[in-house]
């Protein structure tokens, strides 16, 4: 079986990639066939996953006694099903309102530290760090200069024109100077899926062909 | 949040110990999501089955949705769950790999995009093609052993305008956040509670 | 849509411009078939980020364990396989004992198809499960995750992914909460989530971090590089490549480095010859 399977494997490779590939040459039923098992396949996953996860955690605890307390959270998420019930659906927001107080709890106790003054800290000592020459220097004023700028840019209660549209202006070329880095890494994050699909296709051309 | 928030401030505590079970009921709260989610999915194709009078091409990806989906379930119950060899195996090489080749795509698309939008037309298209050039050339490692140059020039970009531009956006999305929670706190943010 | 075999244009500069995205993507195919079939072993640089992560891997404290979460998914095996297996191989060639958890849903299949790859290689003979390394399967929860994590996690997590009782796995008696652990690797398929990684492993735990990252990502990591929480960065296929050179640990980073190459030249003409399409058709626009 395991022989079979290392021949059959690179050409279901081929066929499942080139089943999803297909839709750059044209929009075709296949390519719509592969993307209603992926989301299939995602939503089986997320629940058989999340069922071990829940069961040990939640229930399992109150079924042995070893914390009772787990009841708790165990009926507020039970809270989430009332969404199917048009007149009861008002109960889901309470599961929903629940974790978002704990998420912005957690997010917004450091968020001060990490974001706020740790960036303008950094940029800050950037001016002491960068003295020591004149290109340093001129780095690091570009670097307080563009934060400030950027800052100002996301500010909307002012009308951005003028001497303050300028500097807004300002700002926005650095934004953009950080846009184009990340458009350049989703490609070569891509890339590297389009490397695949080519080595798939060889490596089940190279078990009849030796290229 | 409160609850959480004010754990931070004060010194370690009875607060520890509440914040740490919340966190472990919101991670709890949170897995119920994904059961809800999936749920939605099946009573949605299932309700197109059953409310039809004819069978139409439409219904067919419902037919599919339903199979594929009791297929994976059917699978990790009989076969151990889903950590077990059976389900991922079938996970792996068929779900992963469907997954993975919708990227495939991307890979056609974006350099499309940058051959159509990465035209100068302007000082902003100007810095963006500038910047997004080098760090694709610096991307490739074998390019920038060649052209140490490159190298050089996009060190710089990540370490200076780029750095200017993300540590503005990353202040700027703080303080939006806390001004957020604030609207939250008070009431006045009733996107969610209404 | 658009049809490929329609291409826009009555001059030959507006046509050089009206490509369709098939054929541009069939030049890529071309110009990443070519090393695929005879492999050119082009040579590879490194980036300072990336030795600070080799090194902080390496000199992570012996008496405590690495906890290694990670966000990447199974959908993103192509991309995250080479930093992935390069890292792990890197953790065990310096005998650093870690625990790994996901945050994604298929995190855990993506963690036991590398495992599985790993475990061939010369680094990991003698590596024993339970005492070398922990894999525990996924959490739900983001941000709160981390802290429930850090806090205590026997009870962000009772049984292991493979649903051994924590007790029974012997590494699991050296940790019991963020005190007990000496470095932090956090990846993620997206370019933001270093921000989460940072507000609670640094600040809440101050708990240094290698942020391995998808390319592009380092725009944002490099905020809080080096002393503001992140001490390394491994930069998506490029990190592991890089990787994969600093640990001596080569596997398929080469040939994808020479693919990425040639590809991205090709990318990079197509962008100049669309810029001489507009600038040619803008010039005959505004002289006719």
């Amino acid at each position: 079986m395991a022989d079979i399977w290392t021949y059959l494997q690179p050409w279901w490779l081929v066929i499942v990639w080139t089943a999803i590939v297909s839709w750059v040459y044209k929009d075709n039923r296949i390519f719509r066939i592969a993307t209603v098992a992926m989301v299939a396949g995602g939503s089986a996953n997320g629940i058989l996953v999340n069922l071990d996860s829940y069961w040990n955690k939640g229930l399992l605890p109150i079924i042995n006694g070893s914390k009772l307390l787990m009841i708790v959270p165990v009926i507020i998420s039970i809270m989430l099903v009332a969404v199917f019930f048009s007149r009861y659906s008002w109960l889901a927001k309470i599961p929903t309102l629940t974790m978002m107080g704990i998420s912005m709890g957690v997010m917004l106790s450091s968020v001060i530290g990490a974001q706020i003054l740790g960036q303008i800290d950094s940029t800050m000592t950037v001016i002491s760090k960068g003295a020591g020459d004149a290109f340093g220097i001129i780095n690091a004023l570009l670097i307080v200069t563009g934060v400030v700028g950027s800052v100002l840019y996301f500010t909307y209660s002012k009308e951005q024109k003028g001497i303050y549209g300028m500097f807004t202006k300002y700002g926005r070329y650095f934004l953009l100077a950080s846009l184009g880095p990340t458009w350049a890494g989703e490609l070569s994050y891509h890339m590297d899926f389009l490397i695949q699909y080519i080595q798939n296709i060889v490596a089940a051309l190279r078990l009849f062909i030796p290229i | 949040m409160l609850l959480v928030l004010l754990e931070y401030i004060l010194p370690p505590g009875p607060l520890t110990t509440v914040k740490t079970e919340l966190t472990l009921w919101l991670t709890l709260i949170g897995s119920f999501t994904f059961f809800i989610a999936g749920t939605t999915l099946v009573l949605k194709y299932s309700r197109d089955l059953i409310r039809t009078k004819k069978l139409s091409s439409v219904h067919f990806y419902a037919i599919e949705f339903l199979i594929v989906f009791f297929s994976y379930v059917g699978v990790s119950f009989l076969t151990g769950g889903p950590s077990g060899k059976t389900y991922t195996s079938l996970y792996t090489n068929l779900q992963g790999q469907l997954t993975q080749a919708g990227w495939v795509i991307m890979a056609f698309l974006e350099p499309w995009a940058a051959y159509k939008a990465f035209q100068l037309r302007s000082v902003e298209a100007l810095i963006l093609a500038i910047t997004g050039f080098t760090y694709l050339l610096f991307s490739a490692p074998s390019i920038s052993a060649a052209f140490p140059i490159i190298g050089t020039f996009a060190n710089w970009i990540i370490n200076v305008p780029s750095l200017a531009g993300t540590r503005g956006a990353t202040i700027a999305l703080a303080v939006g956040t806390i001004l957020l929670a604030l609207r939250m706190l008070t009431a006045r943010e009733r996107g969610l509670t209404d | 849509m658009l049809n490929p075999w329609e291409v826009k244009g009555k001059t030959f500069l507006e046509k050089l411009g009206g490509l369709h995205w098939f054929w541009i993507g069939i030049i890529l195919c071309v110009m990443v078939l070519i090393p695929t079939l005879r492999p050119l072993g082009l040579p590879i640089s490194t980036t300072q980020w990336t030795v600070d992560a080799y090194n902080a891997i390496k000199n992570a404290p012996n008496d405590k364990v690495i906890i290694w979460e990670d966000q990447w998914n199974l959908g993103a095996t192509a991309a995250a396989e080479a930093a992935h297996t390069a890292v792990m191989r890197i953790l065990f060639a310096n005998n650093k004992p870690f625990i790994m958890y996901g945050e994604a849903l298929d995190t855990p299949q993506l963690q036991q198809y590398i495992t599985a790859k790993v475990l061939k290689t010369a680094e990991a003979q003698g590596k024993v499960y339970g005492v070398d390394w922990i894999q525990l399967g996924f959490i739900a929860g983001g941000e709160a995750a981390i802290v429930s994590v850090a806090e205590d996690i026997r009870d962000a997590f009772k049984t292991d992914y493979f649903g051994t009782p924590l007790d029974q796995l012997p590494l699991m008696a050296k940790i019991k909460n963020y005190k007990d652990v000496g470095l932090v690797i956090t990846s993620f398929g997206s370019t933001t989530w270093i921000e989460s990684s940072v507000r609670q492993w640094y600040i809440k735990y101050n708990l240094p971090i290698v942020s391995y990252t998808m390319t592009g990502g380092a725009t944002v990591s490099v905020a809080y590089y080096p002393n503001k929480g992140v001490v390394g960065i491994i930069e998506g296929g490029r990190g592991g490549a890089e990787l994969e050179f600093l640990g001596k640990v080569f596997g398929i980073a080469q040939s994808q480095t020479d693919a990425k190459t040639l590809s991205f030249i090709a990318v990079a003409v197509m962008i100049i010859v669309g810029n001489i399409s507009y600038f040619g058709t803008r010039g005959k626009k505004n002289n006719g």
